[in-house]
């Protein structure tokens, strides 16, 4: 939250490795740890969405699970009454959550810090009441079924149906959203973004336009949120209106403070670490895992507000600058 | 008449419930001048400059810059029309680098290309800029380091060096001395004179140390109860009666 | 058509009653603390539980008028102690998620042990009065009027007593308040255990209208964020005000449209006087 390394310095080489690691990994799983990694990517880039708004922005959204849901519904109706292409549907998917963050983001982001909060606990309860109550247009709990188009690229074309096409697609897809979010973060613009949550009033001095900024950082957050609900059905081949529930903007918190907000890395590891956890334990620990939620994010919040990668960060930057002190006297 | 005065403001009035913090006060800033504007504590020094900034609209009266009326305008529109305020308590990004600090605002005034397509290190008009500030601050050997771990003396300067990165016309000092130390103090007020001589010779400062004043100021405005008292050379309102009864007459 | 809006606006009244009960706990915390109590519902929830064991196993949903306020200023101590006193003067995005977890935390134990499936008490006061062109519950009468005897009550205790004066002290500036010898520590825990208390009571009131689920907080905690929001958050007249405004207008609309539409409604209403009065009806800027 407060540590912003300078991504400049970030290497390519942990980018490879992993970049490596992600492209071989399902050939050397079995099925059931292939799926739960496909998952962590997708909730990871939920988290990611998160993190924008949070670590970046220094905005708390307790209403990130309607974006995620409005991409998902997105996805599904694009494909099923638009035209049947996976492309269309994570377009149509992303172009919901954005007009929905744009217009709800039109509101909120006049308000700061208290204020903000509520709104979006507020929006989000309401929306999901709305979706649980819309059975003809959401099917409520029960959700939609979808029948998966082919995935085609250039004329080729792979099944939906192979775990290793949702793989690489939600892979891919996840990829591209992070790359695009650490340039943004690299641009004037997204430093500027930056620059507010550090000291709003002095970057409105030297010439930001800081109610605008905000309005861009939560558009962005929940149009990368929308995008990883439009992964939800490529997943799941289903949709429902209980991905509104506000049990799921929580987890996006929790993961993202858990890796370290404003790491933008942090969101993918916080994801991968609980996700895991939640499948592993899932058998004897479904009934407890909100509890367990809950006394995490006290814990984290209190003890290590930075989350992992925050600290690590921290603890390296530091390393170094005594080591420039060191080496230049 | 349109280009003797840089900044002016027509009758500037500002009160909060009952309480009159500025009542019809006429200021003028010649271009190419460095004025003080002081007086007591309480007297409308920052309100002034809060309502030269956008961050406070007027009761009444009419702030005009540059020929062109800039009342109620919102401070970041005041920036991009080369009015830049320094803050009188320290006013950085403690978790940014210093080099950051100051790019932020050089990219409000020197920035080019697209905002969000380029990465912020590569627009090269802002990267020189940025160093050339650093150097003339002397901070270029800690530009990687937080600003937050600056000493106070050298985030006084960042302070200034941020407040002109945005390439301003007219710079609004509020108290650059404020908790520094008689030395540090000399120091800062030498290198605000070669600033003046160099990058910005439009200077409006406020500040409570009369060596300051005296050491910089061509030109002096005296406030007090939010009324302008008197004004002219440093030497002609030390003589003036009212402003010694008022302000230099107690030891300050 | 006349007769269902004018009941309309009479239970309205009740229920706005009821949630100014609720809606000051929260905006009590908000003022003393600087905390926005996400997990405000769930205290509400756990009041409506602790009425439906008093029903069914002490007999009688009257015995939690006293035990409700009871469990939940036990309650408000132990999440105090052990959570919001080490928050203090952090920023507020970390007290929010604090409260946030609580909210996981307590729901999940209600799901728990009190289990999912909805359950309902009795009227405790069977007895209808005649009422324009039909009959109307006395409990939803008594459920006004013992609201209002609390609200008083808070009132003179806020204006009248040495801890009222303390809380409204501190309130203004803690540092003062410390240095003038007041402990500040104890008041702030007191003010979260009246909080809870508050909540609870108003789950004891709502039980027997509503039936008692374990997610039940989350209605009441979006009106009772409205009505915040709307009154500006700290003030206690404006809270009640605000309360009565925004559950007329809800159920009012309840006779045109579905409750979630009217919801809805609801928080337009709030959008459109915040639009107009950023700082809210009564709130000072």
């Amino acid at each position: 939250m407060s540590s912003e390394p300078s991504s400049h310095r970030f290497t390519w080489w942990p980018l490879l490795v992993i970049g490596l690691f992600l492209v071989v990994a399902p050939h050397l799983m079995d099925r059931y740890p292939r799926y739960v990694l496909t998952e962590v990517i997708m909730w990871g880039l939920f988290a990611l969405g998160f993190d924008i708004i949070f670590g970046k922005a220094g905005l708390l959204n307790f209403g990130m699970s309607s974006f995620f849901a409005l991409g998902a519904y997105g996805f599904v109706y694009g494909v099923q009454y638009v035209y049947p292409s996976v492309w269309l549907g994570l377009a149509s998917g992303m172009m919901v959550a954005f007009v929905f963050s744009l217009v709800s983001g039109w509101i909120v982001t006049r308000f700061s810090s208290h204020y903000f909060v509520v709104f979006t606990i507020v929006i989000s309860m309401i929306l999901f009441l709305l979706a649980m109550n819309l059975r003809v247009v959401t099917g409520a709990d029960e959700g939609i079924n979808i029948r998966l188009p082919d995935l085609g690229i250039l004329g080729w074309h792979f099944s939906l149906r192979s775990p290793f096409t949702k793989y690489y697609l939600i892979l891919g897809v996840a990829a591209v959203a992070f790359l695009g979010v650490r340039r943004f973060f690299d641009s004037p613009l997204g430093r500027a973004v930056v620059a507010v949550r550090e000291n709003e009033e002095r970057a409105r001095m030297i010439g930001y336009n800081t109610a605008y900024l905000r309005l861009v950082a939560y558009t962005l957050s929940g149009t990368v949120a929308g995008l990883a609900g439009t992964l939800y059905p490529i997943l799941n081949s289903s949709t429902n209106a209980e991905l509104f529930f506000w049990i799921l903007s929580g987890k996006a918190v929790l993961w993202t403070v858990v890796g370290g907000a404003g790491t933008l890395w942090g969101a993918f590891l916080g994801a991968a670490l609980l996700v895991t956890a939640e499948d592993v334990f899932s058998s004897w620990l479904v009934n407890f895992y909100p509890i367990l939620v809950g006394i995490l994010l006290i814990a984290i919040i209190q003890l290590a507000p930075k989350g992992i990668l925050g600290t690590l960060f921290a603890a390296l930057a530091g390393r170094r600058a005594a080591h420039e002190a060191g080496g230049g006297s | 008449m349109k280009s003797e005065f840089i900044l002016r403001t027509e009758s500037l009035s500002v009160s909060f419930g009952g309480l009159t913090a500025l009542n019809r006060v006429d200021f003028e800033m010649r271009e190419g001048e460095i004025q003080a504007v002081i007086g007591p504590n309480g007297a409308g020094k920052t309100t002034l400059f809060n309502v030269l900034s956008g961050n406070l609209r007027p009761t009444e009266g009419r702030v005009v810059f540059k020929g062109e009326d800039i009342t109620g305008l919102p401070p970041y529109e005041v920036c991009r029309r080369g009015l830049s305020k320094t803050f009188q308590k320290t006013s950085i990004f403690p978790d940014l680098t210093v080099f950051e600090n100051v790019r932020l605002g050089a990219h409000t005034g020197h920035g080019t290309g697209n905002p969000i397509l380029r990465s912020a290190s590569s627009d090269r008009a802002v990267v020189e800029k940025v160093e050339e500030l650093l150097l003339m601050g002397g901070l270029q050997d800690q530009k990687d380091q937080p600003a937050g771990n600056l000493s106070h003396g050298d985030q006084r300067l960042l302070e200034i060096l941020i407040g002109i990165s945005t390439r301003p016309e007219l710079l609004l000092l509020d108290e650059p001395s404020a908790g520094l130390s008689a030395k540090e103090t000399r120091y800062i007020t030498q290198w605000i004179k070669e600033l003046s001589q160099t990058t910005i010779r439009n200077i409006v400062i406020v500040e409570h140390d009369m060596d300051v004043v005296t050491e910089l100021a061509d030109s002096v405005c005296v406030l007090n109860y939010g009324e302008v008292l008197c004004r002219g050379t440093v030497g002609e309102v030390k003589c003036n009666p009212q402003v010694q009864d008022v302000y230099l007459g107690r030891p300050v | 058509m006349v007769e269902l809006i004018i009941s309309q606006v009479v239970n309205g009244l009740v229920w706005g009653l009821i949630l100014a009960l609720i809606s000051i706990g929260l905006t009590l915390i908000y003022g003393q603390l600087e905390i926005v109590n996400v997990a405000h519902g769930a205290l509400y929830t756990i009041g409506a539980v602790v009425a439906y064991y008093c029903f069914a196993y002490l007999g009688g949903w009257a015995f939690s008028i006293v035990f409700s306020p009871i469990a939940l200023v036990i309650l408000g101590l132990i999440i105090y102690g052990t959570t919001i006193r080490y928050s203090q003067g952090k920023p507020p995005i970390v007290t929010v998620i604090i409260t946030y977890g609580l909210l996981f935390i307590m729901e999940q134990t209600v799901f728990l042990t009190y289990g999912g499936v909805p359950r309902s008490i009795p009227n405790p006061i069977p007895y209808n009065v005649p009422f324009i062109g039909g009959d109307y519950p006395v409990y939803r009468i008594f459920c006004a009027v013992f609201s209002g005897l609390v609200l008083l009550a808070l009132i003179v205790f806020l204006k009248r007593t040495r801890y009222g004066l303390w809380i409204r002290a501190t309130r203004q500036d803690h540092e003062t308040a410390m240095n003038m010898g007041i402990p500040v520590s104890r008041v702030y825990a007191l003010v979260f255990c009246l909080g809870s208390a508050l909540a609870g009571l108003g789950g004891v009131l709502a039980a027997p209208i509503t039936s008692v689920t374990f997610n039940m907080g989350h209605a009441i905690l979006i009106d009772a964020f409205i009505v915040v929001i709307m009154a500006g958050f700290g003030s206690i007249i404006g809270t009640v005000v605000a309360s009565l405004i925004i559950e007329v207008v809800i159920g009012v609309s309840a006779a045109f449209v579905n409750p979630v539409m009217a919801r809805v409604v609801g928080m337009a209403l709030m959008v459109a006087v915040l639009f107009i009065r950023p700082e809210g009806l009564f709130g000072e800027e």
